[in-house]
This record gives structure tokens, C-alpha cells and sequence, in this order.
């Protein structure tokens, strides 16, 4: 029993680092319909600039901010050069626009910054605490509560400032938020940049752990079980979604792995998307909009 | 844009005035481009392709090409997204190297086709989901199939026949110009 709480807490607290990449999927696609395969490239150029410039010599806190800056200006040139020339194309046409961006940046963030592995401290020890007897990662468990902190601070943007209020309205009713007055130009700049700093604090995260590399743009495929299993449109979704996902990977390659070869994290995930998606074809707090053949 | 503001051909009245009738053309094919450059592909390209021409850029091109043509009958007739089709390459060419290597009586254009069979009846597998979702939702099923089958050919050594690099090669067909390789990675 303890060693079966401990693997479910273990893959729950690595579940919000998934929930983290999706979260920024799902701010995109709400505002804007367009499902971004971009956001770990993006994921990706955030770490490595906030990598880069604290090894140039900048302090964390310079370092964070210069990023933050740098990542507003990649969402305005992306607003205006890949989303505002396709407005109003199908939803496949943008997905391709961003598959294509995502080689852009990543091509860029390699090409500006090299192709090393950097390392990353946050100053957070990957030690193991132990409470009440269980044992989990004291990395984990900061990641979790950063997790938190950033729902919070989404929730408290989406739901009690204007620009978050324009935001649902556009989220809601396109049109209507048009007729409205709202320019939907700047939500989805507001939203491509909120996404970008939603991604730099997944990507600190991520490259904490593993390095930060060029592999952290396919956390972004990872990102898509814990979207189909939460929905595509709710940020509580990712949450619950990446919690789902982590717990029942870990689990299942701590009870089942061992009977059939090991090491089934890569995929287990996939094949519990698709059993969500004959239960629950919009995920757990998605809309009901999803096409039937 | 000048080419759609200037009036096609046939509507400016220019034929009916000459008293020659426009002719009717409905979609007709053509085929001489693309016949003339399949023969000059086969027959002009071996004698003066060299070995980087080959290896580097014509063999990858046409193989991008082919994998090309199946994401498109997917994606392009069928709206449906897939990010993991190198999965299904991977299984043709897994099948083929299985089939020469354990059925060596085939010969090798068989071994081919009825690896491709095989990769379609893997496709046909990983393709039931589709009967009930489309478009973004499908990607998953083809995440699925990318890394469950890549986890499949390296987890287990029957599939690269118990080698140690765990990839897999053919020895070079004799007497083709073309190289065909089924080398992996």
C-alpha cells in the first residue's frame, strides 16, 4: 500500500508538469480556435533565452524579465505574421501554419543559441522528503505548487481583469466579441505572449529536470493525451487531464511494465487518450463541439 | 491578382465571334510531364547521378516523396490529422526485413508488397478509432502508433533479428543503380 501511494503521488506531482504544457495549449486554442503545435518550440526558445541570458551573466530575476520581453515580442511577430495573414482559414490550415512555425523557432532558438544541453538550477534539490512515512520528490513537489501559483494567477487574470474578461468573451462568441468592439487582434496577441511565459515556466521546470534541450519541444506531444483526456478548452481540464496522465503512466509502468517488457511511459498515455476518447469524446471538461464522421 | 482580374479566354466572346466553338475540356489529364520525367528518371538519371546525388538528396526525396503520398490520402482526402506515419514506414520496412530474413525463398518484390500489406493491416488497426472521431482528436491515434511501434521494434530483438546496433540493413540488390536501402535511424 505505501509503495502504491507513493508511485500515485510521484505520478500525480509529474502530472502538473504535463498539465503546465497544456495549460498553454489551451489558452491558444480557446482564444483563437488554433491548436498551436508550436508551444514546445516555444517551450523550448523560452528556456534556452532564459538559459542563455542568465549564463551571459544576468541575475535570475534580470534574466526572467528580459525573457518575458522577448517572448511578448515573438507573440506580437507571430500575431502579425502568421495569424493575421490567415484569419478566418479552417482550422487545419493554422494547425499547418504552426507545425511550420515550430520548425521557424526552433531553427531560430538553435541557431541564435547553439545546440548544447544547458543546465538549469532553480536551486531546488531534486532530494526525496518524506511525510507521514511516504516518500516523494521535494522537485516534484515545487513544481506542483508552482503549478498551482500559475493557475491561480490565470484564473485571477481571466476572471477579474478586462483584458481577461474580452478574452472569455472571444473564447465564447467570436463574433459577438467583434460586434462588440474588442480587437481580436490584440487577445490573441495578449494570448500568444501569456502562453509564451505559461511556456517559459513549463520549460524552466522541464529543463531543471532533464536539461534544457533541444528534446523539450517534444514535451508538446506529451501535452496532447493530457488535452484530449481534459478537453481542449479548459485550463482546469489540463490540470486534471496532466494528473490523470501522470498517475495512471506511472502506475501503469509500475504494475504493468514489468509483464510486458518496461519502459511503456512513451506510449501509455496515447492508448489511454484513445480509451477516453470512445468514453468521452470531448474529454472530461471540453465542449461538446467535436466532429462525428 | 492580374491573372484574376484579366477575363479568362473563354469568356471573352473571342471564340464564338471566329466562329470556333471553344472546345469542351473536362479535366483532361495530362500525361506527357509526368511520363517525360519518369523516363528520364530511369533511364537519364543512373548514368549521371553520382553516388552523393543518389544517396543524399534523389533516394531521401523519393522516399519523403512516398510517405508524402500516404500522409496526403490521410490528411489531404480525409481531414485527418496525423503526426506519426513514420510509425507505418517503420513497420513496412520492419515487415520487408523480417520476411527476407526469415522467408528467404521470396523474392524481394514480393517481400516488399506483402510488407506493405502488412503495414496496411497495422494502419487498418490503429485506423478503428477513426470510425468515431476526426481531425485533432485522430492525432493522438497517430501518436499512438508512432510510439508504440517504435517502442515495439526496439523492445523487442526479434524485430531487428537479435543484432546489436538494434537497427537493420540489406545487403545492396546487384546490378540496380538505385540504391535501395532499408536501413533504419
Amino acid at each position: 500500500m505505501g509503495l502504491f501511494l507513493e508511485t500515485l503521488i510521484g505520478g500525480l506531482l509529474a502530472g502538473t508538469m504535463y498539465s503546465l504544457v497544456a495549460i498553454g495549449f489551451v489558452l491558444i486554442y480557446k482564444a483563437s480556435g488554433v491548436f498551436n503545435y508550436a508551444q514546445g518550440s516555444l517551450l523550448l526558445f523560452a528556456a534556452l533565452t532564459f538559459v542563455t541570458l542568465h549564463e551571459k551573466g544576468l541575475s535570475f530575476p534580470a534574466a526572467l524579465a528580459a525573457t518575458v520581453v522577448v517572448l511578448i515580442a515573438a507573440a506580437l511577430l507571430i500575431e502579425r505574421w502568421v495569424l493575421r495573414p490567415l484569419a478566418n482559414r479552417t482550422q487545419i490550415t493554422l494547425f499547418m501554419a504552426t507545425l511550420g512555425l515550430s520548425f521557424v523557432v526552433e531553427g531560430i532558438s538553435q541557431g541564435l543559441m547553439g545546440a548544447e544541453v544547458h543546465s538549469l538550477d532553480l536551486g531546488i534539490d531534486d532530494v526525496p522528503v518524506f511525510i507521514g512515512g511516504l516518500m516523494f520528490s521535494q522537485f516534484d513537489a515545487v513544481a506542483a505548487a508552482t503549478a498551482a501559483v500559475l493557475v491561480t494567477v490565470l484564473a485571477l487574470l481571466f476572471n477579474k481583469t478586462r483584458i481577461g474578461v474580452s478574452l472569455r468573451a472571444v473564447a465564447d462568441d467570436t463574433r459577438a466579441a467583434l460586434s462588440l468592439g474588442i480587437n481580436l487582434n490584440r487577445i490573441w496577441q495578449i494570448v500568444w505572449a501569456v502562453a509564451g511565459v505559461v511556456g517559459l515556466v513549463a520549460g524552466m521546470l522541464w529543463g531543471a529536470r532533464q536539461g534544457v534541450q533541444f528534446s523539450l519541444s517534444f514535451v508538446v506531444l506529451k501535452a496532447l493525451p493530457v488535452l484530449i483526456i481534459g478537453g481542449f478548452t479548459s485550463i482546469g481540464g489540463a490540470i486534471a487531464g496532466g494528473l490523470i496522465v501522470g498517475a495512471s503512466e506511472t502506475l501503469a509502468e509500475a504494475y504493468l511494465g514489468p509483464y510486458i517488457g518496461g519502459g511503456i511511459t512513451p506510449w501509455f498515455a496515447y492508448f489511454l487518450a484513445i480509451a477516453f476518447l470512445y468514453v468521452r469524446p470531448a474529454g472530461l471538461f471540453g465542449e461538446r463541439t467535436i466532429d462525428r464522421v | 491578382m492580374s491573372q484574376l482580374l484579366a477575363p479568362p479566354a473563354d469568356f471573352t466572346g473571342l471564340s464564338a465571334l471566329l466562329n470556333h466553338p471553344a472546345p469542351i475540356v473536362l479535366h483532361q489529364r495530362r500525361w506527357h510531364g509526368p511520363l517525360v520525367a519518369l523516363v528520364l528518371a530511369a533511364v537519364l538519371l543512373p548514368t549521371v547521378a553520382n553516388e552523393y546525388w543518389l544517396s543524399a538528396i534523389l533516394v531521401p526525396f523519393l522516399i519523403l516523396s512516398l510517405s508524402g503520398l500516404g500522409l496526403n490520402l490521410l490528411t489531404g482526402y480525409t481531414g485527418q490529422t496525423s503526426v506519426g506515419s513514420a510509425g507505418f514506414m517503420a513497420v513496412g520496412a520492419f515487415a520487408t526485413y523480417a520476411l527476407l530474413v526469415r522467408v528467404p525463398v521470396l523474392p524481394l518484390p514480393v517481400s516488399i508488397l506483402l510488407g506493405g500489406l502488412i503495414a496496411a493491416a497495422v494502419g487498418l488497426l490503429f485506423g478503428v478509432p477513426s470510425g468515431r472521431i476526426k481531425g485533432f482528436y485522430l492525432m493522438v491515434t497517430s501518436l499512438a502508433a508512432q510510439f508504440f511501434l517504435e517502442w515495439v521494434f526496439s523492445k523487442f530483438p526479434w524485430f531487428y533479428n537479435y543484432g546489436s546496433s538494434g537497427t537493420i540493413s540489406t545487403p545492396q540488390p546487384a546490378n540496380t543503380a538505385w540504391c535501395w536501402s532499408l536501413c533504419w535511424h
